[in-house]
């Protein structure tokens, strides 16, 4: 899963991987509430999101096994959802409505969890920093959010092995490895993280890596501010969906 | 003469328990290169954090000229380079060069001249340009350090302040790094445990021992032979 995980960033190749790093997480933030906001529970809502989902990721370029893989597990996370629409409560339950509540929230899942995939996978994992750093966000927030994800990706190169350090030791492997490591969570790898954190901050400190403000000199190119209008557009034709709909 | 760093009736301790560094006093002139050694927890990576700030103390620390304090901390963090025990802290940033060039571009360097700063630093400790364009995640532990190393060195700081510089790195490398470090007209302050790499890169050696100096001189034998006799330090 971890190995996973770290394969995703920057392995699409798609035409939007030519516009700058800060105008993909934009652009992608923007299709992004488009998903959230448009209506799933109406037809044109549920079409707004597929094609919204199919046209980012090809845009994107997010390779087919990921996506198989992605919708696969939020399928495992999110389909129970349905199930749960099945259960009577109350007396004023409706198999209709609550179906339709639940299908808006698988929707809006699927479709936002991928659209958020795809802009990832369009970035390759130093573009990040470079992407954020050239918009117009505070710089402790760029700071913050650059070492999350860098600090997540090493805490998984981490976990994956420390899995392989106990199939070793003890000859287990798969889900009983899982599960040695699930049971070593709090004694072994939290304070491993705690420590972590608070050197990595030690050393954010010293380096000055959440400082005051720099010049930032990142222009957009005609691309990359075609590509904003058209994303800008596309969230407000979800937004009228959505009130047209309510 | 201004000393380069110094301590005054310095503590530090964690919490309420017994202080790490107990009323230490000491003065590093400009251009000294002196190794910190101890026995394992006898302060000597608190002392290196004392003196950038990066824990709470009491007592003076004065660094290049300024008193350390709130106002003054950021510019002698500015001024000083340091490498921290764990080299995987310190890279920040995913892609090596990047992470290296990040402290000239904190410094208002254009973007082409901090690369190109990054990479010769880089290269001057055998980190060649295919290396550094690629993931710090590829890197073994002794890259890694180098890398690590690379970025303190790059914005040509005036003190220098190294944990465990040679922990990790294989003879070749140990032996580069202290041709380096000899060629850098800089004050080196190195805890290290590597006596051998100690003798190659300092004149005066310092001997931490229950949270105060216990041996300052330029003699390392000194200190060594107390090891070797088996006692505390």
């Amino acid at each position: 899963m971890g190995a996973f995980l770290a394969e995703i960033p920057g392995s699409a190749k798609g035409v939007l991987t030519r516009r700058s790093p800060s105008a993909r997480i934009a652009c992608g933030a923007g299709v992004f509430v488009a998903c959230l906001a448009s209506p799933a529970t109406t037809l044109a809502g549920s079409a707004f999101l597929l094609c919204t989902t199919a046209v980012w990721a090809s845009l994107c370029g997010l390779p087919l096994r990921i996506a198989v893989r992605v919708l696969g597990l939020l399928a495992a996370v999110l389909l129970p959802l349905i199930l749960l629409a099945l259960l009577p409560v109350g007396d004023g339950w409706n198999l209709a409505e609550a179906l339709r509540v639940s299908w808006a929230l698988v929707a809006r899942g699927l479709a936002s969890t991928l659209v958020a995939v795809a802009t990832v996978a369009a970035l390759a994992p130093w573009e990040l920093h470079e992407g954020l750093e050239a918009l117009p966000l505070p710089r402790v927030v760029v700071a913050v959010l650059s070492q999350v994800v860098r600090q997540a990706d090493t805490l998984a190169r981490e976990t994956a092995s420390m899995t392989t350090a106990i199939r070793l030791r003890g000859g287990a492997g798969g889900f009983r490895a899982a599960v040695v490591v699930a049971r070593a969570l709090p004694e072994v790898w939290l304070p491993r993280v705690g420590d972590r954190a608070e050197r990595t901050a030690r050393a954010m400190e010293m380096r000055d890596f959440d400082g005051g403000s720099l010049q930032r000199t990142a222009t957009w190119s005609s691309g990359d501010a075609g590509l904003a209008a058209a994303t800008m557009a596309w969230t407000a034709l979800g937004l009228v969906l959505r009130f047209w709909s309510a | 003469m201004e000393a380069a760093l110094e301590f005054r009736g310095l503590v530090v301790r964690y919490g309420d328990g017994v202080p790490v560094l107990d009323r230490l006093d000491l003065r590093i002139d400009p251009g000294e290169r002196v190794a910190l050694l101890g026995l394992n927890g006898s302060g000597k990576t608190t002392l290196l954090m004392a003196a950038v700030g990066l824990v709470a103390c009491d007592g003076i620390v004065r660094v290049l000229g300024e008193t350390l304090s709130d106002r003054t901390v950021g510019a002698i963090r500015r001024r000083t380079g340091m490498l921290f025990n764990v080299p995987e802290d310190q890279i920040l940033l995913p892609r090596v060069v990047d992470d290296v060039a990040f402290g000239p571009t904190r410094r208002g360097v254009s973007t082409a001249r901090a690369r190109s700063d990054a990479l010769a630093t880089l290269a001057s400790l055998g980190i060649d340009e295919a290396v550094a364009a690629g993931s710090v995640h590829a890197l073994s532990h002794g890259q890694k350090q180098r890398v690590a190393l690379a970025g303190a060195l790059v914005t040509r700081p005036d003190l220098l302040l190294l944990d465990e510089p040679s922990a990790g790195l294989d003879p070749p490398g140990r032996t580069a790094l202290a041709r380096l470090l000899a060629g850098i007209d800089v004050t080196l302050l190195v805890a290290t445990h590597d006596t051998e790499f100690a003798r190659r890169t300092c004149s005066r050696f310092i001997l931490l021992e229950g949270g105060r100096v216990a041996w300052d001189g330029a003699d390392l034998a000194g200190i060594t032979s107390r090891w070797d006799a088996g006692g505390p330090g």
